[in-house]
């Protein structure tokens, strides 16, 4: 069985020692008689040494060189995908900056679109030179001079004490219509506005503060320490120091934020209650309130009077009124009680009666 | 980790180069002991060019030969490899590590050329390789084969035009077979390396390279006559 032919098929394992002893034994006992096949193992062991021997075939010059350059391009394109989405501008603002450009502008519509019902919701103090842009609307002219009437009182020291504390807060915008900024018997922000009401008009320069003296207008409800009379307002009693107010005010004004010099379109109400108890009083007006489902906005005590803002249907404000005059001495900043449907803010006043 | 991206950083900025001692140009065969490559493909796969630039400086060589064994020509063997070490960079993410990085890329060589044959051959309408034909590899490897010393140019001639008659006897070749010829007995893999370019069990790579080897030497002796 030991043909040429298949021991011809199994040199190339036995010069690869691949074969099993047997087979190796019966390849080798072939080879000792057969010269044919003899020939054959030196062929192959030729020819595998010529295989071996073969040259290494030298790679063109710079082969290394154009294989990274083709790398490193594809590597550069491959980054300049990432920064076509980064930055997509080719300038150095990346699109995180862009994504916080957008949420800002996004915040800020929703909150001009929310904005109204935050602002009744949430009536935070605002600077007092949204009241004194107020101060130049034509209806501003009604409002007491309160410097005026302190110095008539002999109180022009305390006024101007006050003037420091004019630049800090003064009520929300909702609740801020240009009257009840300006109630006299309010808070110290409210009152600062008149000392620069009286400067102006001594010192001539603005043509509101004129038409402010011309009318004469006193109808608005005065506080305890303030007297308000055309004549008290005429009074030199304007201290340097308020002067100085003023002018610094009007000259702020022109610079205030667009935000605030949006108009109030809700008339305004400013009511002082003058009580026997001050408690007591307090008492009958929250169940008062209550009864007309009137919202407290705010509540300030200052000494013994207690300031209140309060929301209220404006249509059910005569009620209102009427209801309080119950409970003690009611004043009012306006003549008529006759307010449009819909949510009105009224600054409230509860006082000990003197 | 970290420590080690900014040591990378401040080397990159300060030109300084962290990378292992980069071997001179020489015998690729004598460089590649074990695999020490596993470094610079780490690199590579974090896409630091400069470590696939080793890359390539060390398998270039053994590369260039193997695609121009299976090709028989030298200018598409060029083509091949350079196409080769791009999918090579492009994939080097998907090399797991399971063999070493010279017999990984050396399957990517090797379909490269099975793709490129397969093309030639679809345009060439399969043309069976003739014995008579001269091999296209040898004309210009001889030009750019710098002579060992003390060789004559009648020498390096006589060298080359028997590395040119072994070409087309390899060329000769069935596919199957001058794969497994070249893998083993040129480029010198392993049976197992073998197996796993191929994916063929040992066994069949080992009857596959015997066969091509009978028909190898058949092949020279009608081309020289007598080997002896």
């Amino acid at each position: 069985m030991n043909n040429c032919k298949d021991i011809n098929n199994l040199l190339p394992a036995y010069s690869d020692d691949a074969l099993s002893p047997s087979e190796k034994e019966r390849v080798e006992e072939h080879l000792a008689v057969c010269s044919r096949c003899r020939r054959d193992a030196a062929d192959l062991s030729k020819a595998l040494s010529l295989l071996h021997n073969l040259e290494e075939v030298e790679p063109p010059p710079f082969f290394e060189q154009r294989i990274m350059a083709t790398i490193r391009e594809e590597s550069r394109k491959k980054q300049s995908i990432w920064r076509r989405i980064f930055f997509p501008l080719h300038i150095k603002i990346p699109i995180q900056a862009l994504a916080s450009v957008f949420i800002a502008v996004f915040a800020f519509l929703v909150y001009q679109k929310s904005g109204p019902e935050i602002k009744q919701m949430m009536p935070l103090p605002a600077p007092v030179t949204g009241s004194v842009k107020e101060r130049s609307a034509p209806e501003i002219s009604r409002r007491p001079s309160v410097p005026a009437a302190a110095a008539q009182d002999g109180k022009a020291p305390s006024a101007a004490s006050q003037v420091p504390n004019c630049g800090q807060f003064a009520p929300a915008p909702a609740a801020g219509e240009g009257k009840q900024d300006n109630l006299t018997a309010f808070p110290a922000p409210l009152r600062e506005d008149h000392p620069a009401a009286t400067a102006l008009k001594d010192n001539g320069i603005a043509a509101e503060a004129g038409k402010f003296n011309a009318k004469g207008e006193a109808e608005t409800i005065s506080g305890p320490t303030v007297l308000s009379s055309p004549q008290s307002r005429k009074s030199k009693a304007a201290v340097p120091g308020a002067v100085r107010e003023s002018r610094d005010m009007t000259a702020a004004s022109p610079s205030l934020p667009a935000a605030e010099a949006v108009p109030v379109k809700r008339p305004g109400l400013a009511l002082t209650i003058q009580v026997l108890e001050i408690n007591q009083g307090l008492q009958d007006v929250e169940a008062c309130l209550y009864r007309f489902n009137a919202r407290i906005l705010e509540r300030r005590h200052r000494g013994e009077a207690i300031f209140l803002k309060v929301q209220i249907d404006g249509r059910r404000i005569a009620a209102f009124v009427r209801q309080l005059e119950d409970i003690g001495a009611v004043r009012t900043n306006v003549d008529r009680l006759e307010f449009p449907a819909g949510n009105a803010a009224v600054d409230m006043r509860i006082d000990r009666l003197p | 980790m970290r420590k080690a991206r900014w040591r990378d950083s401040f080397a990159t900025l300060t030109g300084g180069n962290t990378l292992p001692d980069i071997p001179a140009q020489g015998d690729a065969r004598n460089r590649i002991i074990g695999d020490d490559d596993a470094g610079f493909v780490a690199r590579s796969r974090q896409g630091d060019t400069e470590a696939f630039a080793v890359l390539v400086r060390r398998h270039q060589k053994k590369m260039f030969n193997m695609a121009c064994r299976m090709i028989g020509d030298y200018d598409e063997a060029c083509d091949i490899v350079q196409e080769s070490f791009i999918s090579a960079y492009r994939a080097i993410g998907n090399f797991r590590g399971d063999s070493r990085f010279s017999t990984w890329l050396g399957g990517i060589v090797l379909n490269q050329a099975r793709n490129h044959l397969r093309q030639k051959n679809a345009r060439s309408g399969n043309e069976e390789i003739s014995l008579d034909q001269p091999a296209g590899v040898s004309e210009k490897a001889l030009l750019n084969t710098i002579r060992s010393g003390g060789e004559s140019i009648i020498e390096c001639l006589e060298k080359k035009e028997l590395s040119a008659k072994i070409q087309v006897c390899i060329n000769a070749l069935d596919g199957e077979q001058r794969e497994v010829l070249v893998l083993r007995d040129i480029q010198e893999y392993s049976y197992e390396e073998i197996g796993d370019m191929l994916k063929l069990p040992e066994g069949t790579v080992k009857s596959r390279l015997f066969r091509a080897r009978n028909a190898l030497k058949e092949g020279l002796l009608k081309i020289f006559g007598d080997l002896r």
